[in-house]
């Protein structure tokens, strides 16, 4: 063979190879997302779902979200479809998003409740799932790598300044302890850690402890039962329904506790002052999550700009009864989650973006906090500190103040213990 | 604490008779289940919402309200609706998929115009505070439930069994063909027992927040599911047999929310299965012999 020969062998070759090598750049970026657009779980997907298309409609406003891989910017398109609370339904629509719409990038609709069904058929079809806000350990093990968590720390890490600050009640004072949760994963994991914290600490009695189905919406006999125990505090953990049902069985029964904590106190506060519920929040607990503590950001809107955004695309698009509170925050947060990872992508293969994903750990802080990821795909860095709700500075105002009284390391106020 | 559970249990007995009577007088006379009755009881609920945050109504005329506007409203539904169905071959199964769809159709448009979010009716707007019971205390809204319901359900048998229209109804509900051969108009007896049903629908929408908690759109299928079970506890059919499924259904639920709460929603329908199993009829049901 002459050299001429060889030449026109090689560049028929490289010809041959050459789109091999450089893969055409998708026309768009889709991202298949849930929410329920009825149902128990509305009020919670419902501000996610409406962060996440402000964010995609700011993106392509700015001509797309860059991905390494193709060099360039590309467009977003959210495919989403409305699983209307079912954790059934949300499986068959995931399944949906993966084969039928084949999105590229697959994100969990809220809650622990609505991310369980998604996780088996997106480890079955090696896609990976971005899980917002589904918390429960049960979700991540060492041998699944195609799941990571966005917002929250996982459930039995979650509420580890509450955990904590339970060792501390003896020196309020306090000896009795009451526990009333929903029994869903993410709730039942919380009062777990609530529940060793008390049988760890000698000087405090467990009194009180009632599981109740995660679609309670009474609580009036709960609350008289509860309160014939007497105890000296009592930690409530629901979701927005169960707590607004319990916040309003205290009210109509003029029953108060010397101290008491919810879950959704100060991460859903707009939904439980639009409800008239502000009131039997005064005093009591909540863990201070990004949607009222102000963190460190490095990438992204902090969290005075992105309220104002967030609720002027509500007032823009006409959306009803949306209200700011942590969820919001979670679909923004998936939003930037999603944008650095594009950025850090080679190629759009499910395990590179695991891996540009883990590239953020440790990297990335935006206003939900520190995002790091543990091995298994659970989120480790964010620990919420726990605050207390107290009157604002002026007796008109409608916003209140937040202590933050644990850990002590950040605690801004004593606790006002018992509550007046 | 035992005592206090069946008090509580007997007033949640009532209203959970109250929320069951409508979709049973619909049965009773037009052998048809509407499945949308959970609707009209949300839509209660948004209409009290409205009418007592906004307009500041008093109670009794909220409910007053609340059952003629939606009596008002079952009227043209049923002629829209009902007197088609009866021309099909299979009315019964057929009510089930129609009233499914104005069911899905009034969320629909509820959740558009609403939103999702929960909301709830401070009980003070009713005007009394806490009512103190057996050593504990009842919120004042649970009495004043509890005293409307039995209030709308003594109108429910005095319309049956005192007037002559009940007389026509109970006629309808016995031997629908031989009301017709009589000349009972049955499509105006339909028709009112049917706004009746709205109506009644809508006075247990206007307790719905105080007594469950909070409201959302997505209200209308557990309550469905509730007046089955209630309905069919006492006796599907018979209006008054929902009562006795009522009692029934709210003492079990309290019992259970007193000493095993986690497990709150199993005894009520492991009493609808036992029912069904020992008498299919309803507690309250007669054996039908078939000729």
């Amino acid at each position: 063979m002459t050299i001429g020969s060889w030449l026109r062998t090689a560049a028929c070759v490289l010809l041959a190879a050459g789109p091999v090598v450089a893969a055409e750049a998708p026309a768009e970026i889709k991202i298949g997302a849930l929410y329920a657009g009825s149902g128990q779980l509305a009020s919670a997907s419902m501000p996610l779902h409406a962060a996440l298309e402000w964010w995609a409609d700011g993106i392509n406003k700015g001509g797309g979200v860059f991905v390494k891989g193709f060099g360039k910017k590309i467009p977003v398109r959210l495919v989403s479809y409305d699983d209307q609370s079912s954790p059934q339904l949300a499986g068959n629509l995931t399944n949906q998003l993966i084969t039928r719409d084949k999105v590229d990038i697959l994100l969990s609709d809220s809650t622990s409740v609505m991310t369980a069904s998604a996780v088996p058929i997106a480890r079955d079809h090696k896609q990976l799932l971005f899980n917002v806000t589904g918390s429960s350990p049960n979700f991540f093990s060492p041998d699944n790598p195609y799941i990571v968590l966005l917002g929250l720390a996982s459930t039995d890490r979650y509420p580890r300044s509450l955990a904590d600050f339970i060792k501390q009640m003896p020196k309020l004072g306090i000896k009795t302890v009451a526990l009333l949760y929903a029994t869903a994963d993410y709730t039942s994991f919380q009062a777990i850690a609530a529940r060793k914290a008390i049988a760890a600490t000698p000087e405090l009695k467990l009194v009180v402890d009632r599981g109740v189905p995660a679609n309670t919406t009474d609580y009036t006999l709960l609350v008289n039962n509860i309160a014939a125990a007497k105890p000296d505090a009592l930690l409530e953990f629901g979701y927005p329904a169960n707590e607004i049902a319990f916040l309003r069985a205290l009210q109509d029964n003029d029953t108060k506790f010397k101290l008491m904590f919810t879950t959704y106190g100060l991460t859903e506060y707009s939904l439980m002052r639009t409800n008239g519920l502000n009131d039997q929040l005064m005093h009591s607990y909540a863990l201070a999550s990004p949607a009222v503590y102000e963190f460190k950001v490095n990438y992204g809107l902090d969290l005075d700009h992105f309220k104002e955004a967030f609720e002027h695309w509500i007032e823009s698009q006409k959306l009803k009864g949306i209200e700011f509170g942590y969820n919001a925050l979670a679909g923004y947060q998936a939003g930037l989650v999603i944008e650095r990872t594009l950025a850090a992508a080679e190629s759009l293969d499910q395990l590179e973006l695991r891996r540009a994903v883990f590239t953020l750990s440790g990297n990335l802080q935006t206003l939900a906090g520190p995002f790091e990821l543990q091995p298994d795909g659970s989120q480790s860095g964010l620990i919420i500190p726990l605050a207390q709700i107290v009157p604002g500075a002026a007796a008109t105002s409608n916003e209140p103040k937040i202590n933050i009284v644990w850990p002590a390391e950040l605690a801004t106020a004593k606790p006002i213990y018992p509550a007046p | 604490m035992l005592a206090y559970a069946l008090a509580t249990g007997v007033i949640f007995g009532l209203y959970f008779a109250l929320v069951g009577v409508g979709m049973n007088l619909v049965f009773g006379v037009m052998r048809i289940v509407n499945l949308a009755h959970g609707d009209f009881i949300m839509l209660g609920a948004f209409g009290a919402f409205w009418l007592f945050r906004s307009i500041g109504l008093p109670p009794p005329a909220v409910v007053a309200i609340s059952f003629v506007v939606f009596f008002l409203i079952g009227i043209p539904i049923y002629y829209a609706l009902v007197p088609r169905l009866f021309r099909s071959k299979e009315p019964e199964m057929l009510s089930l998929i129609l009233f499914f769809g104005l069911s899905q159709t009034i969320e629909a448009i509820v959740a558009m115009l609403f939103g999702n979010s929960e909301r709830s009716i401070p009980g003070r707007l009713l005007g009394g505070g806490p009512i103190p019971l057996l050593g504990q205390t009842i919120p004042y809204a649970w009495a004043y439930a509890g005293v409307v319901s039995v209030l709308m359900l003594a109108g429910v048998y005095v319309y049956l069994y005192r007037t002559r229209l009940g007389r026509q109804t109970r006629a309808i509900m016995a031997q629908r063909e031989e009301a017709v051969a009589i000349g009972i108009d049955i499509h105006r007896i339909s028709a009112i027992a049917f706004g009746a049903g709205c109506g009644l629908a809508a006075v247990a929408g206007v307790f719905a927040p105080f007594m469950l908690g909070s409201f959302t759109p997505s209200l209308g299928i557990p309550l469905d599911l509730t007046s089955f079970a209630v309905i069919v506890i006492g006796s599907l059919g018979n209006p008054l047999g929902t009562v006795l499924g009522g009692m029934i259904f709210g003492v079990s639920l309290m019992l259970m929310r007193t000493y095993l709460s986690s497990f709150a929603d199993l005894l009520p329908n492991l009493v609808l299965i036992g029912v069904l199993l020992v008498r299919p009829t309803g507690l309250l049901g007669r054996p039908v012999r078939h000729a």
